[in-house]
């Protein structure tokens, strides 16, 4: 009876703590897939010539122009857009959280430190085919990319009235220097500031002011 | 008891059913009446646990389905980006509307009228009178082609609000602290400084929108001095895609707007709810747990009573099986009835109370599922309190049970 009574007891206790630890954090490194074979198409071997980065191109593209721009994927807790190849490119001057060291957020390709400055630093990427028709893939799935990676794109932009500038790519260099995102944590949890950005360490960045101050490694455009 | 042993001797078959021959289906029931007082006892205590499991997982399910049955997956939320799910927070410009329902293609339409619904939310203090004290409610301004996005909304009484005037959830009076005589069609409510008279009520299929309160954009924003909303909702036609309202925003970086579909903003709300969630079941397994020791308890000493009736049993030919297979399904048949009662208690009483919570109101949900689980957790602790004493007993020999009499 009494082994009974304890067997019991420790099935409930069991119970209650996997009950309430359902956010295991992890950390481990996002798999880069391989790219498919219409998406082998748009990916180029070597970088197409001298690339500029997303906020100098912002302010001097015109419409229609033939642009080289070099970005990180990332600006938005979903970069990427639902089975259309699309997605969002921000200047490499922007840290993303795993830029500042000992940061904890477990999207760090949203770029939260810095949002007031994403604007302005954000462009959208369309890859488009010959007809110049946008392609009806999901951009990970056909490029096998991720987020944070940086990638060289080539393709003509368009810009609107209200300077927003789109490219719609025919070729993408991806950087094998940077391999992109580590996944952290519970990456579906609540991104409306649902994390506090612990730092290992006590350093006092500011995230607001937190800019790469270096290339972090990538190699120049 | 001997005449009876004898009687149930005579009546005994062999049932290839369970490879031994079994006692007979009112030996257990006889068992049962013969300990009126204990067995009253234990079906009370068994009673009590699994109504305790019954609402609490009507909690569950009506929190659940509250949240569930708020989304439309043709709909997609516009608001502010950077706001997470907090829509309160969020600020677009007025124009956003218009803007979204000439750019986007495949919006909904209806006799020239785009599905698209501009609206300001917020949670305010509203109070019934100057004297009441205030509660959080919530606040939604809206045009009528809410009408439109909203599909599962109807005006139960009265009308569309007129300037002044609001229409009011059939949950906000739970959400509010409010008698139901209170949101009655010529009612009054305060607040945002001005004085808002009930010109109806409405449903929503239990979803979340019954426990606001809802009144003409212009009004709200008069009232709080505001010209921008808080959201655009937008329902797309059967061909139209949630991906490309998305391209949209991803493209136009100027108008800082992000864009989620309806079900994705509910179930990021039921996630943010997974610990109260996880907390409710903890406390079903808690509840259960506490009812296998009743019920342990009970038949421990139910059967230590008995151990010469039933080692007398097994000297007239009844296998220790038969016995125990008895033993068990006196402790079933009292759960099962405990789950019975508890069911029609907690149809009776509990089924459809209104629970006030941060995101509104919602009604506890004594549904199939509830009862379905309610059932088999009384059925597994008819099954497990009974089989440990039945077991126990069995392992003393046939000559010390009957050395007991």
């Amino acid at each position: 009876m009494n082994r009974l009574i304890v067997w019991m007891g420790s099935v409930v206790v069991i119970a209650g703590l996997f009950g309430c630890s359902s956010e295991t954090a992890t950390n481990t490194s996002a798999v880069v897939g391989q790219p498919t074979t219409e998406g082998a198409k748009f990916l180029l071997s070597s970088a197409p010539g001298e690339a500029q980065d997303v906020i100098p191109m912002r302010e001097d593209v015109e419409d229609e122009q033939d642009v080289v721009v070099i970005g990180r994927i990332g600006g938005s807790h979903d970069p990427w857009v639902d089975g259309l190849a699309a997605f969002s490119l921000v200047d490499r001057s922007l840290a993303a959280c795993t830029d500042i060291p000992g940061d904890q957020c477990p999207t760090p390709w949203d770029y939260c430190c810095v949002t007031d400055k994403l604007p302005a630093a954000t462009t959208l990427v369309k890859v488009v085919d010959e007809q110049g028709e946008l392609v009806s893939t999901g951009a990970r799935e056909l490029l096998g990319l991720t987020e944070l990676q940086t990638v060289v794109i080539q393709g003509k932009a368009q810009k609107d009235d209200s300077g927003n500038v789109t490219i719609l790519a025919r070729g993408i260099y991806v950087d094998p220097t940077n391999p992109g995102q580590v996944l952290r944590g519970d990456a579906d949890h609540d991104h409306a500031h649902g994390h506090d950005h612990t730092h290992d360490n006590e350093s006092d960045t500011d995230h607001d002011e937190a800019e790469v101050t270096t290339d972090g490694g990538e190699g120049d455009s | 008891m001997c005449r009876d042993v004898i009687t149930l001797h005579d009546l005994a078959q062999d049932d290839l059913v369970f490879f031994f021959r079994p006692l007979p289906w009112e030996y257990g029931i006889r068992n049962l009446l013969r300990r009126p007082l204990r067995t009253g006892l234990t079906l009370l205590a068994l009673t009590t646990v699994t109504l305790l499991v019954m609402v609490v997982l009507g909690f569950v399910r009506g929190l659940d389905r509250s949240l569930a049955v708020s989304g439309d997956p043709q709909t997609v939320i516009v608001f502010s980006l950077g706001m997470g799910e907090n829509l309160e927070y969020s600020s677009v410009p007025m124009r956003t509307a218009d803007l979204l329902a000439s750019s986007i293609n495949g919006i909904r339409e209806r006799y020239g009228q785009k599905y698209a619904s501009p609206e300001l939310y917020l949670g305010t203090k509203v109070k019934a009178d100057t004297e009441a004290s205030e509660e959080m409610g919530l606040v939604r301004g809206l045009t009528p082609s809410a009408l439109l996005v909203h599909s599962n909304m109807e005006i139960t009484h009265g009308d569309w609000p007129r300037v002044n005037e609001v229409l009011v959830g059939r949950m906000a009076a739970t959400k509010l602290g409010l008698t139901e005589d209170q949101i009655q069609p010529g009612q009054q409510l305060l607040f945002e400084g001005r004085t808002w008279t009930i010109s109806g009520t409405f449903a929503a299929a239990g979803s979340t929108y019954e426990s606001e309160i809802w009144c003409r954009l212009d009004d709200l924003q008069q009232a709080m001095k505001r010209q921008d909303l808080s959201l655009v909702a937008i329902t797309l036609g059967p061909d139209a895609s949630f991906q490309y309202v998305d391209l949209f925003c991803k493209e136009r970086l100027d108008l800082e707007l992000q864009a989620i579909r309806q079900t994705d903003y509910f179930a990021t709300l039921q996630k943010d709810y997974d610990p109260v969630r996880w907390l409710s079941w903890l406390v079903v397994v808690l509840v259960a747990g506490a009812g296998v020791f009743v019920g342990l308890n009970t038949m421990y000493g139910a059967v230590v009573g008995r151990i010469p009736e039933l080692a007398t049993l097994q000297t007239i030919g009844f296998s220790r099986r038969a016995a125990i297979l008895s033993v068990m399904q006196e402790g079933t048949i009292l759960a099962m009835t405990s789950a019975l009662l508890a069911s029609i208690i907690a149809y009776g009483l509990i089924h459809r109370a209104a629970v006030r919570f941060t995101m509104g109101a919602f009604e506890l949900q004594i549904d199939s599922g509830t009862l379905l689980i309610g059932y088999g957790i009384a059925l597994f602790l008819g099954i497990v309190g009974s089989l440990p004493p039945a077991v126990r007993v069995f392992r003393l020999s046939v000559v010390d049970g009957l050395k007991a009499v």
